[in-house]
């Protein structure tokens, strides 16, 4: 089920009905009712991988369990080892096996042998690149005793199932989300109204913004050689902006809904597109998954500990296995690689914690040299996206190509012309959102607190303005780009 | 919880207000503004998609209105057919712009179901809808609905603003259709396109579309109208082609089969020079110009 479906907007009221009406006295029939509806939420889109995610529940609680249990030290050694291989091997299987045969294959190839190997004609379930990942991280906090295990089967189901951020995050740290399930929610009218707000900010980021910026930025990468050079580079920009508020969209709604069902969920984004370095960019940008990537594999590994070599080395690997968690894509793999190169140098000059503070804090405008900042961060992670949204090395190439030979000037013109009512709406669109994250760039989200002082028919107004624009602009129900992660 | 829903459904019931509002605004300009009355003598209407727009020049005619539009699919035809002569009792004959391109299933994906069709259709002709034309748009396509319904207060602005900036209200103002030119030429583009792509296609009649033709006869016999099956001119290198052929042996089967009390001009092959088309079916000026004479001498319209 998409958020932005009919479907999903008479099942969301339902849900809200029975949770608060019907079941709110019971703990556990609340669970139940969660766990039930997040298997509703994601069997629509197909109904037999559910097994999966039932099968990495069972044997994520089971661990946890004997974990609790288990005295020595190789024992619970042993059962994170099963948890990890189970669960990495369903992702590795699902996600990531015609990958590395078909790059088995090709490298023997290039020997002159053919091994007689093949690929297998795989489906890949969605979200699964998130909900193992939450998984594991019940598991190995629980091996690290940092969370107590689960003996509550229902609450831990719905924990790793829980619909609103089933499919595509935030990916929840078991200590923050688990032990929500064990305790009586109350209904909190602040927090519901607000949630509410940045579910709408969230649908206006995806079905305004992103799929109408979709429709100039497809037909430019699905053909580069007829697009000229400023196009393309127009092309990496708007892409830039197109998958910014189609993920951050997708997080907000699901924080949103979470907030109306009395959960609260980490922040996922926070504003990256006004980052004024590489560092402070990914300390924005997707921020459950850096922050998961540092606590279990980059600090595990030496961190920034040890000499500058191992530094560089430490965060190559951890920008490499972030690229490649994203897709089984050599193009991945260089993006990951790509922005590790962009990062270790502030890095290894121990100015990647620089920036902390909201940019241009009490401020209308920021100053010139944040501006500068700002602007080059923003291109510098633009080019990366010539790798991200490529289809293979081949088509990033090519890409990379047509910018550099095609510079004929007048065909820009001829794009933006045939395109012109598309170009508009997409730019104005944009223009609001700028506009609207510049002006709350310190708050939680776009629309937290925004219209407070306003008068009712103004602040009104404005939410029922960005209501008609979801409704009347909203592109053709686009999947989420983040789904096929 | 009780003042979190009691904002919830005031901030609903608010914006229904403007929808319902715009829908029944809309309604309220076209007939205080009288813009479905036709002129008195007009007794006549021909329906249809874009191969009527620009053949049947009504500006020749005294009696007859063409108010086929681009890709308009026999349900809006019909919606326009009922809403029409509600108004205009004096109507006696309907002329349908009907071959087989109109119910081929094609139609379906792109005019019946398109979500972009369907949403640039669906503001313009809400207000004409009745119950089951609500339904079958959901059947089409729900989303659509929903989307096509919330454009209706954008289409309320855009409708006063004619109003208020046009000096003759008529139908017209409604752009629900009319005679047009087509200034484009690309028929020598299009006849090597056909010629290069000989690759034979399905024909089928759409299912959804020989509905709303059966609504339409259906309606004209209550009515006691005049019903008119009316085929335009293709060029030449069309006629012959075998899809064509083969389509037009099925599509009059289906024709025989259920329509034979009703008659059927057939000018699908009437001989006109390259100069009278703009594409494979579509007449240029002079096109439309020679066709609307012929139709006036055999009668069909006056």
């Amino acid at each position: 089920m998409l958020f932005n479906s009919i479907e999903f907007a008479i099942f969301l009221p339902i849900i809200f009905v029975i949770y608060w009406f019907v079941v709110n006295r019971n703990l556990k029939v609340q669970n139940l009712l969660l766990l039930l509806s997040s298997y509703i939420f994601y069997g629509w889109w197909d109904w037999r991988f559910l097994s999966l995610i039932i099968f990495s529940s069972i044997i994520d609680f089971t661990v946890g369990l004997q974990l609790g249990r288990a005295k020595k030290e190789l024992n619970r050694k042993w059962l994170l080892f099963i948890s990890i291989f189970i669960n990495i091997g369903l992702l590795g299987f699902f996600k990531y096996y015609n990958f590395f045969i078909e790059s088995f294959i090709d490298a023997f190839t290039a020997f002159g042998h053919s091994p007689n190997i093949h690929t297998l004609r795989i489906i890949l379930p969605v979200g699964i690149s998130f909900y193992t990942f939450q998984t594991l991280s019940y598991s190995i906090d629980v091996y690290r005793r940092k969370l107590e295990p689960s003996y509550d089967f229902i609450s831990f189901f719905a924990f790793v199932s829980f619909f609103p951020q089933l499919v595509a995050g935030p990916i929840e740290r078991a200590t923050n989300l688990l032990p929500q399930f064990y305790k009586k929610r109350q209904f909190n009218l602040e927090q519901s109204i607000d949630g509410l707000r940045q579910m709408l900010w969230g649908l206006f980021k995806k079905v305004v913004v992103a799929d109408n910026l979709c429709k100039i930025v497809d037909p430019i990468y699905n053909n580069p050689d007829e697009m000229s050079s400023l196009v393309l580079i127009l092309g990496l920009a708007l892409f830039s902006v197109q998958i910014y508020t189609d993920f951050s969209g997708y997080s907000d709604i699901a924080i949103g809904i979470s907030r109306l069902l009395g959960f609260n969920l980490k922040i996922n984004f926070r504003y990256p597109l006004f980052a004024r370095s590489i560092g402070e960019r990914w300390r924005n940008w997707h921020i459950s998954l850096s922050t998961w990537f540092r606590d279990y594999i980059y600090i595990p590994m030496g961190g920034s500990r040890g000499s500058n070599l191992n530094k560089f080395k430490n965060t190559l690997i951890l920008f490499t296995i972030s690229g490649f968690w994203h897709g089984a894509n050599w193009t991945f793999i260089c993006w990951g690689l790509l922005n590790g190169l962009y990062f270790a140098p502030s890095m290894l000059r121990g100015r990647n914690r620089r920036h902390l503070e909201p940019i241009s804090k009490s401020k209308i405008f920021p100053s010139f040299k944040e501006f500068t900042q700002i602007f080059t961060t923003f291109w510098l992670i633009a080019t990366t996206y010539i790798f991200f949204r490529a289809d293979n090395i081949q088509h990033s190439k090519q890409y990379f190509l047509s910018i550099l030979s095609n510079t004929e000037i007048r065909e820009s013109f001829r794009f933006i012309e045939n395109n012109l009512e598309d170009f508009l709406k997409a730019m104005f669109f944009t223009s609001i959102l700028f506009l609207v994250e510049w002006i709350n760039r310190d708050k939680p989200h776009g629309l937290h607190g925004v219209f407070e002082m306003k008068p009712i028919v103004v602040r009104w107004g404005l939410y029922l303005a960005i209501t008609f624009s979801i409704l009347i602009y909203g592109g053709e129900q686009a999947p989420f780009v983040y789904f096929q992660f | 919880m009780k003042q979190f829903l009691k904002k919830i459904i005031k901030y609903v019931l608010a914006f229904s207000l403007i929808v319902v509002g715009s829908v029944i605004c809309n309604k309220i300009f076209i007939n205080a503004a009288g813009l479905l009355k036709l002129k008195n003598e007009v007794n006549t209407i021909v329906l249809g998609a874009s191969r009527t727009v620009y053949s049947v020049n009504d500006h020749m005619l005294t009696q007859t209105t063409n108010i086929s539009a681009n890709a308009d699919a026999l349900f809006y035809s019909y919606i326009k057919l009922r809403t029409l002569h509600s108004n205009n009792p004096n109507l006696k004959r309907i002329i349908v712009c009907l071959g087989s391109r109109n119910l081929s299933d094609e139609i379906d994906t792109r005019w019946l179901t398109s979500p972009s069709h369907l949403e640039s259709r669906l503001p313009q002709y809400i207000h004409f809808y009745t119950n089951k034309e609500y339904y079958k748009t959901w059947e089409y396509n729900k989303a659509s609905l929903i989307h096509g319904i919330m454009r209706s207060p954008l289409y309320t602005l855009k409708m006063i603003k004619k109003l208020v900036q046009s000096r003759n209200l008529d139908i017209r103002i409604l752009n629900i259709g009319g005679f047009k030119v087509d200034n484009r030429n690309i028929l020598t583009k299009e006849i090597k396109s056909l010629n290069e792509n000989t690759e034979a296609k399905m024909y089928n009649i759409s299912v959804l579309e020989a509905n709303n033709l059966k609504d339409i006869y259906d309606y004209c016999k209550n009515k006691n109208l005049e019903l008119i099956f009316l085929d335009t001119p293709i060029h030449s290198a069309l006629q012959n082609s075998t899809h064509t052929m083969d389509a037009e042996t099925y599509f009059n089967n289906f024709i025989n089969e259920n329509y034979s009390d009703i008659p059927y001009y057939d000018y699908s092959r009437m001989k006109l020079d390259d100069s009278c088309f703009n594409d494979l079916v579509h007449l240029s000026y002079k096109g439309a110009l020679l066709f609307t004479e012929k139709l006036i001498d055999e009668g069909v319209v006056q």
